[in-house]
């Protein structure tokens, strides 16, 4: 925040905000800390915003989310929406009769003993597809499958009665990130569905090359980017958590 | 990893970061709970619609801000069409010495009474005694001169002055 928190001798609402956002440099916060606690008109502000900050947190985030997401994929179809209908559906069908999505092929999903934590999971899936060039149609992508730098990759998830996901990859370097919610800090609460929905995210593949592992975490809990990482740094083709269940897919990215 | 993300990405993204400061003030505004849940849902939509010209995470809370004011006041505005007189134990409460100017620098009042002032006159009411920016800060957001930013606020007295008085005598 560049402006000055003070504006007429007192904090902006943008400045309470960010303050409760945790949002304002070390400096500015302990401005504004300071002004708080001289300032009976300020503090009276920040309490109230405070107890809005709990209400959202604890009763409307996790309901709202989903459904801002699913206006967002409504409001502007991107490139796999426009081709879902005539293109994926049919393609992940074919896909899907021969065993190969993520959550139906041998060997890509974790069936892991330490996973306690959801019950009636065993619809859950994890199916990445994706889209070559511009214009390019969709593609499944299966056990084996060759991708290249640039290929956009998507997601469909069928989260069951999981309460929090993450999707997250180990790639050819062995570098970790979370595709889904992208660059997320922890597994991020998702409405049970029990029906495959596609996820906003699509990603643009770097240049890195080799084998990289995509995977669907799945969890009544938060789960940590850094469980996840530990996890598939352990034992990238079966991690384990405890109360998490991992589907993976695996895909190999190779030079065009 | 150098990647490309969805537009749709960056708005959960914005959305998670600061969802609870635009449901905070969708509420403030428009004093319902259920309205500010989904006037925080709306916003976001359209945060989505103009995606591309969203500026950085350090910026984006202001640039949010904007959007959820204007989509506020036009459910206020909508609202008001449609709304009963107003009772008046929800006017404004003046003693003999306190005058509506200084009475406008309490949230409350300001808010009350910029829900009746002309569309105009809203959002630098609001972004000024509302949300406490300076008259610099107020012209910089709207894309007016300072001058402008002056005038609808002396305006903004002047109608609510004579408001208060009027619905005083009443």
């Amino acid at each position: 925040m560049n402006a000055s928190l003070l504006s007429r001798g007192h904090l902006s609402s943008e400045a309470i905000d960010l303050l409760l956002l945790a949002a304002l440099s070390p400096p500015e916060a302990n401005e504004a800390k300071q002004h708080l606690d001289g300032c009976d008109e300020c503090r009276g502000r920040w309490t109230e915003l405070n107890a809005d900050k709990q209400r959202f947190e604890q009763f409307v985030f996790a309901r709202t989310l989903p459904k801002v997401e699913a206006r967002v994929a409504e409001s502007r179809a991107g490139f796999f929406e426009r081709f879902k209908l005539r293109i994926l559906i049919p393609v992940l069908s074919v896909a899907a009769a021969a065993g190969v999505v993520a959550s139906m092929g041998p060997g890509t999903q974790t069936e892991d003993d330490v996973y306690v934590g959801i019950k009636g999971s065993a619809d859950a899936s994890l199916e990445v597809f994706a889209v070559r060039g511009a214009g390019g149609g969709v593609f499944p992508v299966t056990p084996g499958v060759t991708l290249q730098p640039k290929d956009r990759i998507g997601f469909m998830v069928n989260p069951a009665v999981a309460k929090y996901l993450m999707v997250a990859s180990r790639d050819g370097a062995g570098v970790f990130s979370v595709y889904h919610p992208f660059g997320a800090q922890q597994s991020q609460p998702v409405a049970p569905a029990k029906v495959k929905v596609e996820l906003p995210t699509k990603v643009e593949l770097d240049a890195t090359l080799g084998a990289e592992r995509v995977v669907a975490v799945l969890s009544d809990e938060p789960v940590t980017a850094q469980q996840v990482e530990a996890a598939l740094e352990a034992d990238p083709a079966n991690p384990k958590l405890p109360g998490v269940r991992f589907i993976s897919t695996e895909f190999i990215k190779v030079a065009p | 990893m150098e990647l490309g993300v969805h537009s749709n990405e960056r708005v959960s993204t914005l959305y998670r970061k600061f969802g609870t400061a635009i449901y905070s003030r969708c509420r403030r505004l428009l004093k319902d709970d259920a309205l500010a849940e989904d006037a925080t849902q709306e916003v976001f939509v359209r945060v989505h619609k103009h995606i591309e010209s969203a500026p950085d995470d350090a910026t984006a809370l202001a640039w949010i801000y904007r959007i959820s004011t204007n989509y506020c006041l036009n459910q206020i505005r909508d609202r008001s069409r449609q709304a009963e007189p107003t009772a008046p134990d929800e006017m404004p409460e003046h003693g003999d010495n306190a005058s509506p100017e200084v009475d406008l620098l309490d949230r409350g009042t300001a808010m009350k009474l910029i829900r009746r002032a002309p569309e105009k006159l809203q959002e630098v009411a609001l972004l000024y005694y509302v949300d406490g920016l300076e008259q610099e800060q107020v012209a910089s957001t709207l894309g007016i001169s300072r001058r402008t930013v002056i005038n609808r606020l002396q305006e903004f007295v002047d109608r609510s002055k004579k408001f208060v008085n009027r619905e005083g005598a009443s």
